[in-house]
């Protein structure tokens, strides 16, 4: 009894000689689930009360912001939108439009792909401001920047001060494209976001834009990172190698 | 019927010869379960002759399974090795596929113990290799895991099906992978196995092999085109290489997956995954190439001013994109701090502006730096505007905003809609709120431009880009820190560093509570030491201070100089001559006896002060021809006890305490040594001196050697006249000759000593009342003693509703308030020995007195600490009493120096 015994502890100690676990199960969640292709910087730009913070709610939660604030320097946001057959991220940055806040947000602007350029087509005031606005965006910001312009507050057309054809006119004059839009009612806010991304995918496709280049406000998202592809001809070239 | 009975003795008498020239039995025993027991022990040695021999005429079932396992004979044979038996065991009819309890087959064991013969007999007589155990593994499973690839060649001929899955799906690919073997993973995949194959789980043989760093496994599958697949989870390769920290296997990944670079320099964002584990691996890959390590550090540069700009905007959770950018730049910094891989660039620190290339990293952080600054330049505008119109408009609108707030509080929901929501929306959004709701967010952003700008110093060396910015933001700083002190200990660690840029903001950092103070003093002391609660280190032999009894200053002083001051650091191993006892304990009985022992009247080194119970360097000490030597071993025991939390049993006097802070002395201070003396001065101080005649010159006689002499306070001191005017400048200058300079080489040998372990920028936190609590900890106060040993004068008794007050409040201090206070009122945190009966006052005994003041609003309670007495105003609530005494006693060291 006394081998018995022995042999049981030998069996034991060679048994468990070796790893024989599987691999720890994680203890952290991966990133966040939705995945996307591609990550696009974004800016909010035009003066104060044209509905900004609005616009991004609206585009973000779907809903109207009630009770709005003046933006304290720069808030954020972001949202994973599909575009032809491509995720992308879009990371928006909602800067305040007091002029007290403007060598802040001025700061933010480095690196951004793209803008929505906003007015509020009841005040001429802030009509009258978006060459300064643009000027600033096109300084600061990537050269390629894609603007477009938004004319908000679109259900308010009663009280507007600014026609849809001059505003129109300057974005043709401007390259600017052009859309007007409600916060409150959410009509062609989603549009605005999404034609500004879509210029940027048809530009990175034609390769005007390099999503390699640091600064161009462009990273490839986390979808692309998850499931690589294989590096072209590994897989066959391999395939000859097992055969040897 | 003789024949027979003769016959049958022999055969009795041959076996008993046999059995006893063999050492064994010679016959089977008739049942299975004793015969097994007989056989088990010969099989596992393999005796196979014994064992043919007894099986010859024996009627054993072979297949018998026995133990609590239920294994056969044939089993321990494969298990063992014993190739012999288990060919006669075979050749007797033992079923080779016969599984055990746990499903298991002779071949399986012989597989898991590596038993090649046994595998290959198994094997001829027809061993089914696809046969699973309770678990699903089968042998190639068995010699996967072990790296067994000899057999594994030979096995897999015989097996139909490489990816057999077991109850987990696993393959045998799987297990090689986990385990890193590199010679089976090979043997494997030639034998055809799916290199993609993800278990229940979806994890792929590369998962395994990155799950535990097993590099070389990793590099084999990547050539082999093994794809790089997220389990079920989503969880991927990366995640797992990164969450281990293994450097190498993330390297392997991102030379086949280029694009998993970014992806790793993104993961320092996720606070899931521990720092240093990330930290490791970039360190690891940016070591690879100069190119990985500019492309690492760019990206990190990256990532983090993003991080930075999210965290300078309200929408981001202070916390947590604090905590994120902080992470992200400590890595960034302590991966630019190795340097690139090749050697002659290590000169570079990057210090020369940004012109050099290794700099060059930092420039995606400037536009970070940029935003900053130009955040800081808002909140002074918006500070100046405030001041500006102060009066005006927005205090009206802030109390209105106040109003609306408490009239909400008091359930008044009608009273605050009549209030103009425009107006209190203007006051919201006003310069007040910027400020408070930034002063945070910005204050963690100049911690990581800190970080950044000394990193590329040389050690201990404040970069002056920093200086500069501190400078140039002073007003907005100073701001930050009044409205929320907080943040100095949250933030401004930089103030540690930087003496330069502490005295700016000492009296607010003074203004903080003792505990937040001494906890923000050890955080700092003990940063960049190993936490010694987490790792416990053996000490080396050679570290143990070996400590004599019988001469335990001299023993100290002799083993704490043979050790040097980091390891002194580190930890403090104890042991007395010719004893066993090691530990916390012993160390602590070493300081304890160690300190009385300093202050041994027998060395000369300290004497005893007016009080009897506190000391200070003695100015005869130079009787003791290496007091200088002691002096020092003196400060570095004090230092080093202060260091590691150690309480020691002197008390200094409260001129020494200062000495040690390097704050000036005060006349006060003289009572200690003489207190007829400080009276004197007291007296000269508080009267008209113009018309006394007193004749006094800056210049005292003293005795030298028995002879007087003339010594001048100032230059020309001995013809210049004390008047009315400068009478305050003389008692300082003779305070300073009493009690500094006549033991000034004294003092500074012990704070050379003491400066070893604790920086002169720390110890300055604190106030000489402090500072004894830090060094001797807080005695224990009892409560009844001091009320019983208590008097009252000027109109107060103990039936006043105010000194019951005062004691109901006393009653409800926390320990350490009450030692504030008995330090307010005595100025010592000691009770005698005996008890408040005992208490000393400058000329003897003096109670605890308790005077009564005229109350006016917002007085606070003073004290005169020569006669103990606290002169309390006659507050008219208990409320305002104890509100008006935490006030004072919270600013204790302020109030003390106002009275």
């Amino acid at each position: 009894c006394f081998f018995f015994i022995r042999l049981r502890v030998n069996l034991k100690t060679r048994f468990f000689g070796k790893v024989w676990t599987c691999p720890r199960s994680p203890d952290f969640s991966p990133s966040s689930p939705p995945l996307s292709d591609f990550l696009f910087k974004f800016l909010v730009i035009g003066s104060a009360g044209t509905g900004k913070s609005c616009l991004l709610h609206q585009f973000i939660e779907n809903k109207f912001k009630q009770d709005s604030n003046h933006t304290i320097g720069v808030e954020f946001g972001s949202r994973v939108i599909n575009v032809g057959g491509k995720t992308v991220k879009l990371q928006i940055w909602d800067t305040a439009g007091q002029e007290r806040f403007r060598s802040v947000t001025r700061s933010y602007y480095r690196g951004a792909a793209g803008a929505l350029l906003v007015y509020d087509i009841t005040s001429r005031e802030t009509y009258n401001a978006l060459s300064n606005w643009l000027t600033d965006a096109r300084t600061l910001a990537s050269p390629n920047i894609v603007i477009i312009l938004c004319g908000n507050k679109k259900d308010l057309d009663a009280d507007r001060e600014v026609t849809f054809l001059e505003a129109s006119r300057f974005a043709q004059e401007n390259e600017l494209m052009f859309l007007e839009t409600s916060a409150l009612t959410g009509e062609n806010v989603e549009e605005g976001f999404l034609k500004c991304a879509r210029t940027i995918l048809n530009k990175i496709d034609s390769g005007e834009l390099d999503p390699e280049r640091m600064g161009s406000g462009i990273q490839y998202g986390d979808a692309s990172l998850r499931q690589l592809r294989q590096p072209r001809g590994t897989t066959t070239q391999n395939k000859q190698q097992c055969n040897c | 019927m003789m024949e027979r009975a003769m016959e049958q003795l022999n055969v009795q008498l041959n076996r008993l010869t046999r059995s006893l020239r063999r050492a064994r039995t010679v016959e089977l025993p008739e049942d299975n379960e004793t015969a097994v027991y007989t056989l088990m022990p010969m099989v596992m040695a393999d005796q196979h002759r014994s064992v043919s021999e007894l099986l010859l005429n024996s009627r054993f079932d072979v297949n018998y399974a026995f133990g609590r396992v239920k294994r056969s004979l044939l089993h321990i044979a494969a298990n063992c090795g014993s190739v012999e038996c288990l060919v006669l065991l075979l050749k007797k009819g033992a079923n080779p596929n016969y599984q055990d309890i746990s499903g298991c087959t002779p071949l399986h064991l012989a597989a898991r113990n590596g038993q090649k013969k046994c595998m290959s007999k198994l094997l001829e007589y027809n061993a089914d290799v696809n046969i699973c155990n309770n678990e699903g593994l089968t042998a190639i499973h068995w010699l996967a895991v072990n790296g067994r690839t000899e057999l594994l060649h030979d096995l897999v001929q015989h097996v139909s099906n490489v990816d057999v899955e077991d109850a987990m799906g696993q393959t045998a690919l799987h297990v090689a992978c986990q385990n890193g073997h590199k010679t089976t993973v090979l043997c494997l995949l030639d034998s055809g196995a799916d290199i993609n194959r993800p278990n229940v789980s979806g994890a792929t043989p590369l998962y395994f092999a990155c799950s535990h760093g097993q590099r070389d496994t990793a590099q084999i599958l990547l050539s082999r085109g093994a794809k790089y697949l997220p389990d079920k989870n989503g969880v991927t390769p990366l995640d797992l290489c990164v969450q281990g920290g293994y450097g190498e296997t993330c390297e392997i990944l991102i030379q086949h997956h280029g694009r998993l670079f970014q992806t790793l320099v993104q993961m320092t964002q996720n606070d899931d995954i521990r720092e240093n584990m990330v930290r490791q691996v970039l360190e690891h890959v940016s070591q690879q190439s100069d190119s990985n390590y500019h492309k690492i550090l760019s990206n990190l540069a990256e990532v983090a001013t993003t991080n930075g700009h999210k965290l300078l905007s309200l929408s981001s959770s202070y916390e947590a994109q604090m905590k994120n950018l902080l992470r992200i730049v400590r890595i960034f910094c302590h991966v630019f701090c190795l340097g690139p891989s090749s050697p002659n660039n290590d000169n570079d620190m990057g210090y020369n502006g940004n012109k050099t290339p290794r700099s060059q990293v930092f420039k995606p952080l400037e536009l970070l730096w940029h935003s900053l600054e130009e955040w800081l330049v808002l909140i002074s505008t918006e500070m100046e505007r405030n001041n500006k119109n102060s009066s005006s408009n927005t205090e009206i609108a802030s109390l209105l905003f106040k109003q609306h707030k408490s009239d909400c509080l008091e359930t008044q929901p009608k009273l605050s809609s009549l209030l103009d929501p425009h107006i209190v929306m203007e006051a919201k959004a006003d310069g007040e709120d910027v400020i408070s709701m930034t002063a945070n967010r910005l204050s963690a952003v100049i911690q990581a431009f800190y970080l950044c700008c000394s990193c590329q110093m040389p050690q201990g060396m404040t970069s002056p880009r920093f200086i500069e910015f501190v400078c140039k933001h002073d007003e907005v700083l100073k701001c930050f820190v009044t409205r929320n002190p907080k943040i100095i200990f949250n933030h401004f660690h930089f103030l540690l560093e930087c003496p330069e840029l502490m005295s700016r903001f000492m009296h607010i950092i003074k203004a903080q509570p003792f505990k937040d103070r001494a906890e923000w003093f050890y955080e700092h002391l003990l940063a960049g030491q190993p936490d010694s609660g987490m790792v416990h280190r053996p000490v080396s032999e050679s570290d143990i201070l070996l400590i004599h009894r019988d001469s335990i200053f001299r023993s100290s002083c002799d083993s704490v100089s043979k050790s040097t001051n980091e390891k002194l650091k580190q930890g403090i191993a104890v042991r007395f001559h010719g004893e066993e006892g090691m530990g916390q304990g012993v160390v602590r009985e070493w300081f304890d006896i160690l300190s009385s022992e300093i202050i041994n009247p027998d060395y000369a080194l300290f004497t005893q002060s007016a009080d009897g119970t506190t000391f200070q360097p003695n100015s005869n000490s130079s009787v003791n021809p290496d007091h200088l030597n002691y002096f020092q071993f003196a400060g570095q025991i004090l230092g080093l006890a202060l260091y590691h939390r150690q309480l020691v049993n002197i008390y200094f006097t409260r001129s020494f305490y200062k000495h040690i802070l390097g704050i000036p002395v005060s006349y006060q201070d003289v009572s200690s040594i003489d207190p007829e003396y400080a009276k004197n001065l007291q007296w000269i101080l508080d009267n008209d001196i113009s018309d006394l005649g007193l004749e006094l010159t800056f210049s005292v006689e003293t005795d030298v050697f028995g002879a007087m002499e003339e010594v001048p306070l100032k230059a020309g001191g001995t013809t210049t006249l004390v008047t009315q005017e400068n009478k305050a400048e003389y008692v300082q200058l003779v305070t300073e000759l009493r009690m500094t300079r006549a033991i000034q080489p004294q003092i500074n040998a012990f704070l050379r000593g003491f400066h070893t372990f604790i920086p002169p920028s720390l110890i300055q936190l604190f106030d000489e009342y402090e500072l004894e609590l830090l060094l001797s900890g807080m005695p224990e106060i009892d409560v009844e003693d001091w009320f019983r040993n208590t008097e009252y004068t000027s109109g107060y008794s103990d039936q006043e509703p105010v000194v019951q007050w005062f004691w109901e409040v006393v009653k409800g201090l926390t320990q350490e308030e009450r030692i504030l206070l008995l330090q307010f009122v005595t100025g010592s945190s000691r009770v005698p020995h005996g008890g408040f009966a005992f208490l000393m006052g400058g000329s003897g005994l003096q109670k605890f007195t308790i005077a009564a003041m005229p109350y006016t609003p917002n007085l606070l309670p003073t004290a005169s600490t020569c006669i103990n007495m606290l002169k309390l105003p006659e507050y008219p609530s208990l409320v305002v009493l104890q509100d008006r005494l935490l006030v004072a006693l919270h600013c204790g060291s302020y109030g003390y120096t106002m009275a």
